[in-house]
């Protein structure tokens, strides 16, 4: 664990919520991001987050300083988006809704093209992730934007690293079916009327 | 077509040697099936690590404060509720029982105050005959324990009342910085 988090962690054991706001300032990209690609939803993403952070502090005297604090509080974060999934049942929300425009990625420039690209491919992230199990999901988003080892996987998901491994051989065999059918969404059909539709067009009027 | 191991290595990601290497490129050049699986891999893990990276709302952090704040304080207040729910609930339950004494006596006030004295003064003379029992037997029972033990009770018995003390000061700072909370 990095020095900082160590000093810091200390300090918020000693009942000091400042102390522990520095680690709320360090850690909450890491958890929201967490959070919104297993909810796929902003608002629920800065509800889990936050929750992740009370928890964290409420349960801070239980933390094993030997252990590195982000993936204590990834593991508080991606256990509690599991137990929301199964819960509620969630389903993916758009991100096309104007209400979450201040979630949108940093515009490259007053480009719409742009934001319309990365507003889709966000889409087809959030839908490949929404077609895996809650627990496939969280090992996913571990691997793929925190670049956790099956191990670190397995440890902040108290799995086993054969069962990681497992998990992951399925959800990308998922994800490759669903990538398929995307890409199949994606591909302009030609529509058997369109030479008779074009030659009605072009044709004069009687 | 045998698919295998070349589907696991692909969704496995498994970094392979030079032999293992030729031999998925040999399977490749005839599998239309597994270069396609190939293929979307390496599209998806694209897709997922070029796709933007979010981050929250300015201000994240005080909400996080505001939040933690307000969940100490419903946790105050609950704990508060069930000591006073308690207390109300004692209160109640010990009114009911003296009213149903007092709804039990039918005579008039100065023959229930007659009543209430003769009975005090009956339990003072059943302590007075239970004293005068008991004495010859303490009397006994202080010469035969050793003075250590003396000493012992004291400790004991101030160790009692310090942690009784403690506990009453500790209650007082939790009421006073609830009222306070409440109030402002």
């Amino acid at each position: 664990m990095p020095k900082e988090d160590q000093y810091w962690v200390t300090q918020a054991l000693k009942d000091n919520p400042d102390a522990f706001e520095k680690l709320v300032d360090a850690y909450q990209n890491q958890v929201f991001s967490v959070c919104y690609r297993m909810l796929g939803s902003p608002t629920a993403a800065e509800d889990a987050a936050q929750e992740t952070f009370i928890r964290a502090y409420q349960a801070l005297a239980s933390y094993d300083q030997e252990r590195s604090f982000g993936t204590w509080i990834l593991s508080i974060a991606s256990n509690y988006c599991i137990d929301q999934i199964r819960k509620r049942k969630m389903t993916l929300l758009s991100l096309d809704n104007e209400k979450y425009a201040w979630l949108a990625p940093p515009a490259q420039g007053p480009n719409p093209e742009t934001y319309t690209l990365k507003a889709e491919k966000m889409k087809q992230v959030q839908t490949m992730l929404g077609k895996l199990g809650e627990t496939d999901r969280a090992a996913v988003v571990l691997q793929y934007w925190h670049d956790y080892s099956y191990q670190e996987i397995a440890e902040t998901l108290s799995l086993t690293e054969s069962a990681v491994k497992s998990r992951l051989y399925r959800a990308r065999q998922t994800m490759a079916e669903e990538w398929k059918e995307i890409q199949a969404d994606h591909q302009p059909q030609p529509s058997p009327n369109s030479s008779s539709e074009r030659i009605a067009h072009e044709s004069p009027t009687v | 077509m045998n698919h295998q191991p070349f589907k696991h290595w692909i969704l496995m990601e498994t970094k392979l040697d030079e032999e293992e290497k030729g031999r998925l490129r040999d399977h490749l050049e005839t599998c239309q099936e597994c270069r396609e699986l190939l293929q979307s891999q390496r599209e998806i893990s694209h897709l997922f690590k070029s796709s933007p990276s979010l981050t929250p709302q300015p201000g994240f952090t005080a909400r996080w404060r505001t939040r933690l704040e307000q969940r100490e304080r419903m946790q105050r207040m609950k704990v508060a509720s069930i000591t006073l729910g308690i207390i109300i609930a004692s209160l109640l339950l010990l009114l009911f029982s003296v009213g149903v004494q007092f709804s039990t006596i039918r005579d008039s006030l100065p023959q229930v105050l007659f009543h209430a004295m003769t009975n005090a003064v009956n339990w003072l003379l059943f302590i007075d005959r239970i004293t005068k029992v008991l004495e010859p037997i303490i009397r006994v029972g202080v010469k035969l324990i050793p003075p250590i033990w003396y000493y012992i009770f004291g400790i004991s018995l101030s160790g009692v009342l310090i942690a009784w003390l403690f506990t009453i000061s500790e209650s007082m700072v939790f009421i006073r910085r609830f009222t306070n909370e409440n109030i402002s």
